[in-house]
């Protein structure tokens, strides 16, 4: 299926970054709100008409290409990507929104900025090619450096610099690992340079492929020990930029795992010597990151910190959903992708509109808001919930599909999951201490100096308005639908996520067991001619 | 069975609730107001309606001989992923009716008695959306015919209790008893969680039964080797949640700290349902259960501990409502050493005469505590059944039930788990035993103080008010005992003195439940043969008779006789007195070992996360940082001609190449 | 006396390349500093005349007509900025400049 929708993904945010640039900076809010639904209806026609359980990459793009290395201009998505592009056009119009008011000095560049980042956070999810995939990657990181650098708290060039040169570092290795592989395959074809890693690298070459691949996502996503660059990033960055970092840019640390490292890890896993050590290390440090981040996150005084740390403790819940290399570990995962998107996305949304009102963010400061805030109060707790994974919301499937995944993984095995259940015995802790000083308890706020004598009780700013609900309502819905009606969605990913597995499968072929379940045998057509 | 009426619309049974407390809680605030429990009250009115037509049509199949006494209904698939599958379906039999009838009338009885009690309440409407959740919850929970549908339902109605304990949330007691209610029962809940794992690594699927011997309670009867040896574990796992929801020892703590909601919370939810689902959900997974004795033994032993650890713990308390919870903690151990002796009928029955007496003694301390503006210390009352004299009968009838006087229902339930108990160890029956004549004595030791003797009324100061009470409602001093408030009591007497005949032998409760497939299970792996028809029978009533009387005859002797006579007691007792009192410092004992080091733990890993982690890449850039330090020096001084110069060099270093080679 | 041949002109390109490189190394003077690149500049334009001359195709003087445009709006450029440059520091000494570290 050839189609030039994903071109139009990139092209609208892209140009409207470049328009929005000029426009004056009254408008550039409005424009920049219009551009990204408009990049949200794209997405939502892609969506519809996405044929589900159809071929694997559909609207498939191929523009120019470079020969001489095997690059091209490639566009495709599939099932997972999907959900992933759903997800960042749904978050960047509310966070877009989310701005309006914070962000009064220097509008035009912000928004510019917001649209430029989106362009390059789709760009990740729609690129066919490892080059380009690459590129959008470090694209990211741009615009997300200017968002923190110029526009964050009062220690953002230090935490912009931190973050650049974290993601950065890590980074490294992935272009390494990438052009390694671009390099022996001829092509930086994702599909064909995933089959070629499975079927024709050596165990020891294959080994360090991944060790390359891990390094540099795991920076990204990231995992302990190498997270110090995020509660910083996200305490020092504005509302909508942590909102964007929660909520995407930590996904496509596990988005790039997922598309290189989970194919190539299922053959070394089967058969290598080194890796399932390696695995089972990796396993350990994600199982380590989910309790410490839980307890780091326990004993902060601030909010946006401790959110922060939970994203590290979830992100380990994620991580050990892929390296569980089985079907439902990995579909889990993906589903936690979107949902710690959804619900880490929306935390922040509610504490930026917190700190809207009373410019702190301590813990300490504030308490008993339901009094005075009870809209606000009932988001807050929902989205605490759903991040605390309560069956019934979003967070739970995905919580439990990976544990389950680790739980029954024959690299990972049973204690892995019931160290990580430990987490969310944790997770319950931290986020219930902050819910039960921010919004329960004896009403406290700090008393505004610039209205100097108001009385804490009745005036002051008041519940959120029509405006903040309405960034708040598809979130608080998508959470809901998410966690009562999953499986569509769940069911939308076997295909892709069955692909990963098929050379493991005829591998396999030679034992006398195999599955039933998978019935695609496609691995050597080439992507574009998979069209029905 | 498939036709009934109550199984083609089931879906209805937990979905009105549901749409009850969704309509009050986003109409209530601004339009319904003070009539916010009108959506509940239909919504949960309805579901109770439906549910007792299922009950009753379930009956009728079983008085006709149907053979089939379940169904099982899938609605969608909730989650499906590589081969895991969970659907959201409900499954019905004689036990899942039971518990369904109890649940949802019960529970009808307190909501209608909410609407009095909580009458000029701030966030009057968020009350009763959270209570037409917890129906929602529970009713899920119960009718769930998978083990993730159940484990759905049973977080939900952590959560509810979590809402509604802190449904004051502006007292920091009760934000505090919210928070330790749901932690504690997530750590119940992360054994449950991983039972639920184990059970699809073992089995491969979560429904409890398939019809085609495909279901996990079929499979569990006759495992293959390699399933026998990995299912040893399931009911310890499973045995951790219901220890935390149903709170038993060692996870009972947040129990008597969640009696901060308001009164009718602790009746539906911290008495007469959520408590029990613990009990429920071993009677349901029996099959996992038996031919287990380990796991059996454990949770018949952790029931009679905890029976004795409530009972005595309820001895020493002063306030009203705590009084009840650690006497409900007792009695859940009383139905846990039946489930774990093999006698699950026994177990349900006293869950449900339970549900009865023990609401109704809830509810009627929540009369007593408005008529006493709010105040719970049981010293400073007394002599109260000449202001509300309906309360002082409704609340004998409960206590006499609880303490097991006989033929008033708890005597009946009561009796069967002693029987049971004293079948399987005499130890167990022995602790039973005499726990029961605490039980009598507790119970009678508040209904003494509080209702009979001299009339004393506290008369606290303006400023001690009741937080959220209206100010205006308190001075209202005759309307206490309003029939919105006497009528649910009434009914819920009636209850408390009739449950016990449900179960006369032949064709009673206990038959009827043997017809559910998971208790049959268990009856025909019960050493000794039908309750009705056992030897010990008879005697073990005339005994635990003369127990419970010689424990009310002793709370008459030391607290409506002479009520120094106990202070003098207590006194002459006095390091196990202090004993009691302090609860034997539990609380005091997690708080030391478990919060503060993890705490610590937390501080010190936050510590190393800024030092050590931190500092090592701060470590690592700073080798650039120096390498560019030293370049600086050396080479970028400033000097433009320095720079030309060193151009040249480069250039003709360059050339040099070139030539030479 | 023979007809100037190739290394003639080469020598004067050579020659002139050297004093300007070393007045450029040796000179504090902005302007002087300047007029030296622009004395390297016409060394380089002098050899591709040459070259072009004796090899016998124009590519070496179209690119000097190139040259000689670049080197035009070079210098205007060049002086633009001296002038801005003395304004600021009153004086013309490339070692005023020293924090700029370029």
């Amino acid at each position: 299926m050839e189609s030039v929708l994903p071109v139009w993904l990139l092209l609208i945010p892209a140009a409207g970054a470049l328009v929005g640039a000029l426009l004056p900076a009254a408008a550039s809010r409005f424009w920049a709100l219009l551009v990204s639904l408009a990049t949200l209806a794209v997405a939502v026609a892609m969506a519809c008409r996405f044929h589900y359980g159809g071929a694997l990459m559909q609207f498939n793009f191929d523009g120019f290409a470079l020969p001489q290395i095997g690059a091209s201009f490639s566009l495709g998505i599939d099932a997972i990507a999907l959900w992933l592009v759903l997800l960042t056009v749904l978050l960047t119009p509310l966070s877009v929104a989310a701005s309006f008011q914070s962000i009064q000095d220097r509008a035009r560049e912000y928004y510019a900025w917001m649209l430029l980042l989106l362009a390059a956070m789709l760009g990740v999810f729609v690129a066919r090619d490892l080059l380009l995939f690459y590129v959008f990657f470090e694209l990211t990181l741009i615009p997300m450096f200017f968002i923190i650098g110029v526009w964050g708290g009062p220690e953002r060039r230090y935490a912009a610099g931190k973050f650049f040169l974290f993601t950065f570092a890590g980074s490294i290795f992935t272009l390494a690992g990438a052009i390694y592989l671009g390099l022996h395959a001829g092509t930086f074809d994702i599909r064909q340079i995933i089959t070629f890693a499975q079927n024709d690298l050596t165990s020891t070459q294959r080994y360090w492929v991944l060790l390359a691949l891990l390094a540099g996502f795991a920076v990204k996503v990231p995992l302990f020990p190498v997270h110090t660059w995020l509660p910083l990033a996200h305490t020092e960055a504005p509302t909508a930029g942590s909102v964007i970092l929660a909520g995407v840019l930590l996904k496509l640390g596990t988005y790039g795992l997922l598309r290189l490292a989970v194919p190539i890890g299922m053959i070394e896993a089967a058969s290598g010597v080194a890796f399932p050590h390696a695995l089972r290390v990796i396993g350990i440090l994600c199982v380590v990151g989910v309790i410490y981040a839980a307890l780091v996150a326990w004993v902060q005084r601030d909010i946006k910190k401790l959110v922060a740390y939970s994203s590290v403790s979830h992100l380990g819940f994620c991580v050990l959903g892929l390296l569980a290399l089985n079907m439902h570990g990995i579909e889990g995962s993906v589903l936690y992708m979107v949902n710690h998107g959804l619900s880490t996305g929306a935390m922040f949304l509610v504490v930026g509109m917190i700190y809207d009102r009373y410019h702190t963010r301590e813990i300490d400061q504030l308490s008993g808001l339901a009094r005075k805030m009870p809209i606000l109060a009932f988001f807050f707790v929902l989205f605490s919930l759903s991040s605390i994974g309560l069956p019934g919301l979003n967070g739970f499937v995905s919580e439990f599909l990976t544990i389950l995944g680790a739980f029954t993984s024959e690299h990972l095995g049973v204690w892995f999951g019931a160290f990580a259940a430990v987490g969310v015995i944790l997770g319950a802790l931290y986020m219930l201490h902050m819910v039960a000083c921010v919004i329960f308890g004896p009403l406290k706020v700090p008393v505004l100096h610039e209205d100097n004598v108001t009385a804490v009780d009745e005036s002051g700013p008041g519940d959120i308005g029509g405006r903040e609900i309405g960034i708040l309502l598809p979130l608080a819905i998508a959470v809901v639908w998410l966690g009562v009606y999953p499986s569509p969605v769940l069911r939308s990913m076997n295909g892709a996520v069955r692909s990963m597995q098929q050379p493991l499968l005829s591998a396999k072929h030679t034992t006398p067991a195999p599955r039933t379940m998978f019935v695609r045998a496609s691995r050597h057509v080439h992507p574009a001619s998979e069209a029905p | 069975m498939d036709a009934l009426f109550a199984v083609k619309y089931s879906y209805l049974i937990p979905l009105l609730p549901l749409a009850g407390a969704a309509i009050a809680g986003l109409f209530g605030a601004r339009i319904l107001r003070g009539r916010s429990h009108w959506p509940i009250w239909l919504g949960v009115g309805a579901s109770a309606v439906l549910c007792l037509s299922l009950l009753v049509h379930m009956i009728s199949l079983w008085r006709t001989g149907q053979s089939q006494l379940w169904a099982t209904k899938d609605f969608y698939t909730w989650i499906e992923a590589g081969q895991f599958k969970a659907t959201a379906g409900f499954f019905f039999d004689p036990l899942s009716a039971v518990m369904l009838a109890v649940v949802t009338g019960v529970g009808f009885l307190i909501i209608v008695f909410s609407a009095g009690y909580m009458k000029g309440e701030a966030g009057y409407y968020r009350f009763f959306a959270y209570m037409g959740l917890f129906i929602f919850t529970m009713t899920t929970l119960v009718m769930a015919n998978n083990f993730l549908l159940l484990y759905l339902g049973w977080e939900g109605v952590g959560l509810c209790s979590y809402l509604l304990i802190g449904y004051y949330y502006q007292r920091p007691a009760a934000r505090e008893a919210a928070k330790k209610a749901f932690l504690v029962n997530r750590i119940g809940d992360f054994g449950f969680g991983l039972g639920v794992m184990l059970i699809w690594k073992v089995f491969h699927t979560v429904s409890y039964f398939g019809g085609d011997g495909g279901g996990v309670l079929e499979m569990a009867l006759n495992p293959t080797a390699q399933q026998a040896a990995a299912m040893r574990y399931i009911p310890f796992l499973l045995m951790l949640g219901a220890f935390g929801k149903s709170a038993q020892f060692p996870l009972y703590v947040w129990l008597p700290d969640a009696m901060e909601g308001p009164t009718p919370v602790s009746a539906l939810i911290h008495a007469a349902t959520m408590v029990t689902a613990g009990v429920y959900m071993i009677a349901r997974c029996s099959a996992l259960f038996v031919g287990n004795q380990a796991a059996m033994l454990t949770v018949a032993a952790v029931g009679a501990f905890t029976a004795l650890l409530g009972a005595t713990i309820a001895l020493r308390q002063f306030d009203l409502k705590r009084v009840l919870a650690y006497s409900t903690i007792s009695q859940l151990g009383y139905m846990f050493t039946a489930v774990g002796v093999l006698a699950p009928v026994a177990g349900m029955f006293h869950l449900v005469t339970h549900a009865f007496f023990k609401a109704l003694l809830f509810l009627c301390c929540g009369v007593v505590m408005h008529a006493m503006a709010g105040e719970l210390d049981m010293r400073k009352m007394s002599g109260v059944k000449r202001v509300l004299p309906w309360t002082n009968l409704f609340i004998l009838v409960g206590c006499l039930a609880l303490s097991g006087f006989p033929f008033v229902s708890g005597f009946f339930s009561k009796d069967e788990i002693i029987a049971a108990a004293l079948r399987q160890s005499p130890i167990l029956g022995g602790i039973l035993l005499l726990t029961a004549f605490l039980t009598a004595y507790y119970t009678f030791r508040l209904y003494f103080r509080v209702f009979q003797g001299p009339l004393v009324i506290p008369q606290p100061p303006p400023a001690q008010e009741h937080a959220g009470h209206d100010p205006a409602h308190q001075h209202r001093k005759h309307s206490h005992e309003s029939l919105i408030l006497m009528l649910p009591l009434a009914l819920l007497a009636e209850g408390a003195i009739l449950a016990g005949f449900l179960n006369w032998p032949k064709s009673g409760l206990g038959d009827f439940l043997a017809a559910s497939p998971s208790i049959a299970v268990a009856t025909a792996g019960a050493p000794a043969a039908e309750p009705g028809s056992e030897p010990l029978f008879t005697p073990i009533m005339g005994m635990s008779a003369l127990i419970s009387l010689a424990g009310i005859a002793l709370a008459y002797w030391l607290h409506l006789a002479d009520r120094a006579r106990s202070d003098r007691l207590a006194a002459a007792l006095g390091p196990l007195t202090r004993v009691l009192d302090a609860k034997y410092w539990v609380d005091e004992i997690y708080q030391m070992f478990v919060v503060e080091p993890l705490r610590q733990l937390g501080e010190v890993f936050f510590l190393i996360d800024q030092l050590v982690l931190d500092g090592l890449v701060a470590l690592v850039g700073l080798v650039p940082q120096l390498g560019g330090f030293a370049m600086k020096l050396s080479t970028q001084r400033g000097y433009l001609q320095g720079y030309a110069a060193v151009m040249l060099l480069g250039m003709a270093v360059i050339l040099l190449m070139i030539f030479v080679t | 006396m023979s007809t100037l041949a190739l290394q003639h002109y080469l020598a004067v390109g050579g020659i002139m390349f050297v004093i300007g490189l070393i007045g450029f190394i040796t000179r504090r003077n902005l302007i002087v500093m300047f007029l030296c690149t622009e004395l390297m500049f016409q060394a380089v334009a002098i050899n591709l005349i040459a070259f072009s001359r004796f090899v016998g195709n124009l590519a070496g003087q179209t690119f000097v007509i190139f040259l000689l445009v670049i080197a035009a709006a070079e210098a205007s450029l060049a002086l633009g900025l001296v002038v801005l440059l003395f304004r600021q520091k009153n004086t013309l000494d490339a070692d005023a400049w020293r924090e700029l570290k370029g």
